[in-house]
C-alpha cells in the first residue's frame, strides 16, 4: 500500500521478467491513460472510482484500454433506493462519511497538497474521503440516467432532493454538496421533461440548493453560511482541499531563507477548520426503521458510471434533444 | 506586524463576518422580494463577469493573471487564498467586476470542474509553448466546455494561449497553436507573463469576444469616482 511506483516496477520486473522499460499506468474507464511518476507512493487509492492500475512496457502503453468490469454497468438501482427511505439513507451517509472523514489525519492534507513523495508518506484515509464525493456526484448521475421510465425518474429525482436535504439537515455538506452538483450534472439537468414534472416545491428547493453552490467570489455563499454552524460538521471538501492548494501555490514557503510563517499561518487556519468541525462527536438520532442493515450495506458499496460522456449519451437515449 | 494583520483579514473573511441572512435555515421564508429581483435581472446581466483559466500546472496561468491585475511577475510577496481575482471594468458603460477564476487542482473533483464552466462567461486555455503535453491536456477540457455548453457555445469567448513565448527550446509552433485554435473556432494568442508580451491585450481581445454585451478595460476616466457610483447605482435602480 505505501509502496513507492519504483518499487512496484521493480517487483514486478523481477517476477514477470518483463523487461527494462515498464511503466505502471492508471487506465480510466473513459480509456484515459495516467502514467504514475516513479516516486509517488500510495497510489492504490488515489486513482480514479472505476480504474485499473496496469503494468505495461514503455512501446506497449498505446494497446492499453479499460477492462470490460470497468465499464459495463448497464442497470440502475431504482428498484432498491425505492424501498429506502430518504431519511434512512441520509443517515447512514452521514455515518460513513463521518468515518471516512474522522480517519482522515490533519497531516494527510499537507501531504497531499505539498506532494506525497516530498514527505514519502501516503494520504489513503484523505484519498477515500475525497474519492467519496466524486463517487456519491456520479451515484446520482448514474442512476437517474439508468432509470428508463420517466415517472420512476421524476420519482427518484425528488428523492434526491430529499436526500440531499437530509444531508444538510445533518450538516453533512460534504454529501449535499456531492449530490447537488450530481443533480445539475447536465447529464441529468438537460432531462427536462423529467424537470418539468417536478412538483414545484421540490424545484423550488432545488433552485435555493444551487445557490449554495454558486462559486463567485471564491464561494462565498457558502463560506457566509457555514461560518455560522456549529460542529460536528461534515465539510465540503474539495472546497478545503482547493484553499490549502491555493494557499500553496500562492505563497512561498521559504523568503529569502526564512521560513514564511504566514504561509504556515493560513495552512494551520484550515487544518483548524477540519478540527473544528469534528470537534464533537456525530450525534444523529437514528431513524430505527427494520431497513437498516440494508440501507447501510447499499450506500456502502455503490456501483457508478464515472465516463462523462457515457452518461451524457446515455441521458440523450432517454430524452432525446428536441428540435 | 503588517503580516499577522493580513492572516487576520484573510480568516475573517472565511470565518467571522456577519451575515443578515441565513441560508441554511430560511429555506421556507426565502427571500421572495431578492428572488424577484434576480429572476429580473437576469443573472447573465448581473456585474459581475467570470473568466474562467484552464491549463496544466506550470503553464503559467497564475503568472498570466497576476501580471494583469497587479502588474508584476511574481518578484514580489504578496500572500494569497483565494482562486478569483478581481479587476473593475467597464461594461455596458457600467462598471462590472471582472472576475478572473484559476481553476489549479479542479482535476482531482470533476463536479467541480463542471461548475466553473457551466458559471463561467468567457474562458482562457493556456498551454506553454515549451510543452506539447500542456496543450494536449487542453483537448478534454475544450470537449467538456463544448458539451456543457452546447449550442450556446458560439457566443461565449474563448482564447486559446500559448504562453512563455519568451522561452527559446519551443515544442509547440504559433502555427500549430492557431491551427487547433481554428479547429475549436476560438481565437488564439501567444504571450509571455515574463517580458509582458500581450498579456493585456489578451484581456483585451478577450472581452471583445463578448458580443452579448460591450465590455472594455478602460474605465471611461474622464467621470469622477463618485460620479460614476451614483451611475452604478441609477443603472441599478432602473434594472429594480
Ligand atoms: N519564461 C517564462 N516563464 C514563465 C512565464 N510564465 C510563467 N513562467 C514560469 O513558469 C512557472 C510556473 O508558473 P505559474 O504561473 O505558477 O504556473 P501555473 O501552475 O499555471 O499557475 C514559474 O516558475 C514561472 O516563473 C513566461 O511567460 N515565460
Ligand atoms: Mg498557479
Amino acid at each position: 500500500m505505501d509502496a513507492k511506483v519504483e518499487q512496484i516496477l521493480l517487483q514486478v520486473k523481477d517476477k514477470l521478467g518483463l523487461g527494462d522499460d515498464l511503466l505502471l499506468c492508471e487506465v480510466k474507464s473513459t480509456g484515459e491513460r495516467i502514467v504514475l511518476k516513479e516516486n509517488d507512493l500510495g497510489i492504490t487509492t488515489s486513482i480514479g472510482i472505476n480504474s485499473q492500475l496496469f503494468v505495461t512496457p514503455k512501446e506497449h502503453l498505446d494497446a492499453l484500454t479499460p477492462l470490460p468490469e470497468q465499464t459495463c454497468l448497464s442497470d440502475g438501482t431504482f428498484s432498491t433506493i425505492e424501498m429506502f427511505s430518504s431519511r434512512e439513507m441520509a443517515y447512514h451517509m452521514s455515518l460513513y462519511d463521518w468515518e471516512l472523514f474522522t480517519c482522515v489525519q490533519e497531516y494527510e492534507l499537507i501531504y497531499q497538497v505539498f506532494g506525497r513523495y516530498k514527505f514519502g508518506k501516503i494520504t489513503c484515509n484523505l484519498d477515500l474521503f475525497l474519492r467519496r464525493f466524486n463517487e456519491i456526484q456520479f451515484w446520482i448521475v448514474t442512476e437517474m440516467v439508468l432509470t428508463s421510465n420517466l415517472s420512476k425518474r421524476v420519482s427518484l429525482l425528488r428523492k434526491f432532493i430529499k436526500l440531499a436535504a437530509h444531508c444538510k439537515e445533518n450538516r453533512n455538506l460534504n454529501c449535499f454538496f456531492a449530490i447537488v452538483m450530481g443533480l445539475s450534472n447536465i447529464a441529468v439537468s438537460r432531462l427536462s421533461l423529467t424537470w418539468e414534472k417536478l412538483p414545484s416545491k421540490f424545484k423550488k428547493m432545488f433552485a435555493d440548493f444551487e445557490t449554495l453552490m454558486d462559486p463567485s467570489r471564491n464561494h462565498r455563499v457558502y463560506r457566509l453560511s457555514v461560518a455560522k454552524m456549529a460542529p460536528p460538521i461534515i465539510p465540503f471538501m474539495p472546497l478545503l482541499m482547493k484553499d490549502m492548494t491555493f494557499t500553496h501555490e500562492g505563497n512561498k514557503t521559504y523568503f529569502d531563507g526564512l521560513v514564511n510563517f504566514e504561509k504556515m499561518h493560513m495552512i494551520a487556519q484550515t487544518l483548524k477548520t477540519v478540527r473544528f468541525c469534528r470537534s464533537t462527536p456525530l450525534d444523529l438520532e437514528a431513524p430505527g426503521t427494520l431497513k437498516s442493515a440494508d440501507t447501510s450495506d447499499y450506500i456502502r458499496n455503490i456501483k457508478v458510471i464515472d465516463n462523462q460522456r457515457l452518461l451524457t449519451q446515455l441521458s440523450h437515449k432517454l430524452e432525446p434533444r428536441r428540435t | 506586524m503588517a503580516a499577522s494583520g493580513r492572516a487576520v483579514r484573510s480568516n475573517s473573511k472565511t470565518t467571522g463576518m456577519n451575515v443578515d441572512a441565513d441560508i441554511w435555515k430560511t429555506k421556507d421564508k426565502a427571500p421572495t422580494k431578492d428572488r424577484s429581483v434576480r429572476l429580473r435581472v437576469n443573472p447573465e446581466q448581473s456585474n459581475d463577469y467570470r473568466v474562467v483559466v484552464f491549463g496544466a500546472g506550470g503553464v503559467g496561468k497564475s503568472s498570466l493573471v497576476l501580471r494583469f491585475v497587479r502588474g508584476t511577475f511574481r518578484d514580489s510577496y504578496i500572500p494569497t487564498i483565494e482562486d478569483t481575482y478581481r479587476q473593475v471594468i467597464s461594461c455596458n458603460k457600467q462598471v462590472c467586476t471582472l472576475q478572473i477564476t484559476d481553476t489549479t487542482g479542479s482535476h482531482q473533483f470533476p463536479a467541480m470542474q463542471r461548475l466553473s464552466i457551466s458559471k463561467g462567461h468567457a474562458f482562457i486555455l493556456v498551454y506553454s509553448i515549451t510543452s506539447r503535453q500542456s496543450l494536449e491536456e487542453l483537448k478534454p477540457i475544450f470537449e467538456e466546455i463544448a458539451e456543457i455548453k452546447g449550442t450556446d457555445i458560439e457566443g461565449i469567448p474563448i482564447m486559446l494561449v500559448g504562453n512563455k513565448c519568451d522561452e527559446v527550446n519551443r515544442e509547440v509552433g504559433t502555427s500549430e497553436g492557431a491551427a487547433i485554435a481554428k479547429r475549436w473556432n476560438c481565437a488564439h494568442l501567444e504571450t509571455s507573463a515574463k517580458t509582458n508580451y500581450n498579456v493585456k491585450e489578451l484581456f483585451q481581445e478577450l472581452l471583445q469576444l463578448e458580443k452579448r454585451r460591450t465590455m472594455s478595460l478602460q474605465l471611461e476616466t474622464k467621470k469622477t469616482r463618485s460620479q460614476k457610483r451614483k451611475e452604478k447605482l441609477r443603472g441599478k435602480c432602473s434594472i429594480m
